[in-house]
């Protein structure tokens, strides 16, 4: 190699001409616009099977020198008087340098940092650093961190990613392809009105006093009423009488169910969740008696589906969007058919 | 201020903050920072009275040589994983230009007052009071 062919050759106190250009350990080609003048000042070193050495760059701007510079006057080594950068000094890999041009024997100079400069100074020195990357980044090529996990991004990318968090927090908040939730029930409500199943409407053709099977006849002529009441549509009504009647879940699911309804449809919403959720937990009871109650008297007109999907309904009224969610899952999972006429229900409903 | 500068500002570059470096500091328009250069970590070792200079010293996981001119310390929190210094290869770096970078290794940003006397420590052991 080229590096161990001159490290015998280096020595400290030398003045070296650099290539132009070099490849460095990854293949990549740099090069610079012209040669470097060099001062050693640390004989050559190894690094990664590679040899480096400390140098000071030299040059012959020596107007802007400051006590931090050394000054030789004399024209002798390379024509001219120079200055020796030592605030500039980095380490190069001996592969750089190309050709000796001399060697200062006997320096013995002490340089002081300065206090204060000039502006000339100050940019003569900026610009000489950015001039001397090209040496220092032969060493620089070397370093590899193997956990190396870090990534700097350019304050343009920041501002972007920023930017892009902004508008995607704004999207959530906004969910502008989101029903809201009045507009959310205003469309599945009306779509889907629950009509009186056969045995119930049976009630309403029931003559003059004959009880219902477990109410008392005054009990009943309510019932009636409220059921035509909730035929009608009329569900603030249907509401109202439904609640003058004691007891209704022991007596009766079917028109426990009805009840239910008709609070959801008059927005007594507490009222709807509290009978639906006593539904709902009915009709997955373990208890076999419970259980097979509630298949007896709901089956042939009532679904567990409806009684989760009304129960959806008053969780949105009531804000509750993920407990919603998590119910018209569960239908959407096991009777996907059932969502078949509530088309993108769980598209329209809102996140949060 | 806009604010744009107010993050430009938030770097603080004092002796012993820890900067993420790219491996590539040449920044001419041909070989500007390519993708896949990685970075490795610089400490600041010093910083220059003309105060746009700061010294960097570049350190790496890797063990590249052993010596008294090598600063070791634990930044990384893996076990068994410590960053090395290689102090004779610090080099000028224009401190306009380390403000664009990552004040962060590992979530880092700075040495501890410990770590920093250390940092001293082996400077001097290693290049006497020359700088």
């Amino acid at each position: 190699m080229t590096i161990l062919m001159n490290s015998n050759k280096i020595n400290t106190n030398e003045i070296w001409l650099t290539k132009k250009s070099f490849a460095d350990i990854n293949g990549k080609d740099f090069s610079s616009d012209k040669e470097s003048i060099i001062f050693v000042v640390l004989a050559p070193e190894s690094i990664n099977n590679e040899e480096f050495v400390r140098v000071q760059p030299i040059s012959k701007q020596i107007e802007y020198r400051t006590e931090e510079d050394i000054f030789i006057e004399d024209e002798s080594f390379l024509g001219y008087p120079f200055i020796i950068e030592t605030w500039n000094e980095q380490p190069i890999l001996t592969e750089l340098l190309h050709k000796k041009l001399g060697s200062i024997s006997n320096l013995s100079v002490d340089v002081i940092e300065p206090s204060e400069f000039s502006k000339k100074q100050l940019s003569f020195r900026r610009s000489e650093i950015k001039r001397t990357a090209f040496l220092r980044q032969s060493v620089l090529s070397n370093i590899v961190d193997p956990l190396n996990k870090v990534e700097t991004w350019p304050m343009s990318k920041v501002f972007a990613a920023c930017a892009a968090i902004v508008m995607g927090v704004v999207f959530i908040l906004w969910q502008p392809h989101k029903y809201s939730n009045e507009e959310f029930l205003a469309f599945y409500q009306e779509k889907n009105p629950m009509e009186l199943s056969f045995n119930v409407q049976n009630q309403l053709v029931r003559g003059d006093g004959i009880s219902i099977e477990g109410f008392s006849l005054t009990e009943s002529d309510i019932i009636q009423l409220a059921l035509k009441k909730y035929n009608d549509g009329d569900y603030l009504a249907s509401s109202e009488l439904f609640s003058q009647v004691p007891d209704l879940f022991n007596h009766n699911i079917d028109i426990y169910f009805y009840a239910a309804l008709s609070d959801l449809y008059a927005n007594n919403t507490a009222r709807a969740i509290i009978s639906l959720e006593l539904l709902e937990k009915l009709s997955r009871s373990y208890d076999y008696e419970t259980s097979w109650r509630f298949i007896e008297e709901l089956e042939s007109s009532v679904s567990n589906n409806d009684v989760l999907f009304y129960l959806a309904l008053a969780y949105v009224q009531n804000g509750d969007v993920r407990n919603a969610r998590a119910l018209l899952n569960k239908i959407s999972s096991n009777s996907p058919d059932y969502l078949k006429d509530k088309p993108n229900i769980l598209g329209n409903l809102r996140w949060f | 201020m806009g604010l744009f500068s107010i993050f430009k500002k938030l770097p603080k570059i004092e002796v012993g903050s820890i900067w993420a470096a790219p491996n590539c500091i040449w920044s001419n328009s041909f070989a500007r920072n390519k993708k896949g250069i990685g970075y490795h970590p610089a400490i600041v070792e010093r910083l220059k009275t003309d105060q746009i200079t700061a010294i960097l010293t570049p350190g790496t996981t890797k063990t590249y040589k052993i010596g008294s001119c090598v600063f070791t310390t634990k930044i990384s929190p893996l076990k068994n994983v410590k960053s090395h210094f290689l102090l004779q290869l610090s080099m000028p770096y224009l401190i306009d230009e380390l403000q664009n970078h990552q004040n962060n290794w590992w979530g880092v940003q700075c040495l501890s007052e410990k770590q920093k006397k250390e940092l001293q420590q082996q400077i001097t052991w290693c290049k006497g009071t020359r700088n």
